[in-house]
């Protein structure tokens, strides 16, 4: 089985968010069930920013952020960055009217997979979510 | 034999992108690279071959979530809770890293 997943969903297996409880159970579920988390290759920079930002506030130490970036990288998702993904991110950002591409990449690499798009932030991706591939880390209780 | 400067077999340009010699024929009758006829044996344009994208794909092999992850994660998420006693606002994080406020 496979899922391809948002940076907001990936920060709240790092972070300590609200959503960092119900995000753990996801992330155990599927490393019990062998799951193949996937995701496009640029949410490596996306995450990356965002700890370096926290970094940079002072929001986190670097001793945290050296932690959280070494625990990213162990993390064991699937990037992928192949012309079928972004052809396919190009068309859906226009289908949905999106002013980038970003969103559309992740629910593209979703389509091409066959499998669902879970994120931990429904406002992150601005794209519909009553599209039936998206998923929302807060119905996880329901689900376990 | 100066016209066949550049000019390589199947067989060598099946070695030159490490693929088999049915692959490169499969290319060739499929219009993705073009070649010639010479006798009996066709003949590929270096550079043609050159400008075909890798067979190879920048996709990743099979694999899945590590083992342990979540523990450590866990140990680094209480460490930021106990030292600034706040949890991080997803949709805050987002926008500033949309806006690189």
């Amino acid at each position: 089985m496979k899922v391809c997943v948002e940076s907001s969903l990936v920060l709240s297996w790092i972070l300590p968010t609200p959503e960092s409880p119900a995000a753990s159970i996801l992330y155990q579920k599927w490393e019990r069930e062998g799951v193949q988390v996937l995701a496009p290759s640029f949410l490596t920079e996306e995450v990356m920013s965002i700890l370096r930002a926290q970094v940079f506030r002072g929001r986190l130490t670097p001793e945290e952020g050296d932690k959280a970036f070494s625990l990213f990288l162990s993390m064991g998702l699937e990037l992928y960055d192949t012309p079928e993904l972004w052809a396919r991110a190009w068309e859906l950002s226009g289908e949905l009217n999106l002013p980038q591409v970003s969103s559309a990449a992740y629910l593209a690499l979703a389509e091409i997979s066959g499998c669902e798009l879970w994120m931990a932030d429904k406002r992150s991706l601005g794209i519909p979510t009553e599209n039936p591939r998206v998923r929302w880390v807060g119905e996880v209780f329901s689900e376990v | 034999m100066e016209y066949l400067t550049g000019l390589i077999t199947v067989k060598d340009a099946a070695r030159s992108r490490g693929v088999g010699e049915e692959t490169v024929r499969r290319w060739v009758w499929s219009g993705k690279l073009p070649a010639q006829k010479l006798g009996n044996q066709l003949f590929i344009k270096e550079r043609d071959l050159q400008l075909l994208p890798s067979p190879h794909k920048k996709k990743p092999r099979g694999s899945t979530l590590r083992a342990g992850f979540m523990k450590e994660a866990r140990e680094l998420q209480e460490e930021i809770r106990e030292r600034t006693g706040m949890r991080f606002d997803l949709s805050q994080l987002l926008r500033e890293y949309e806006g690189r406020a």
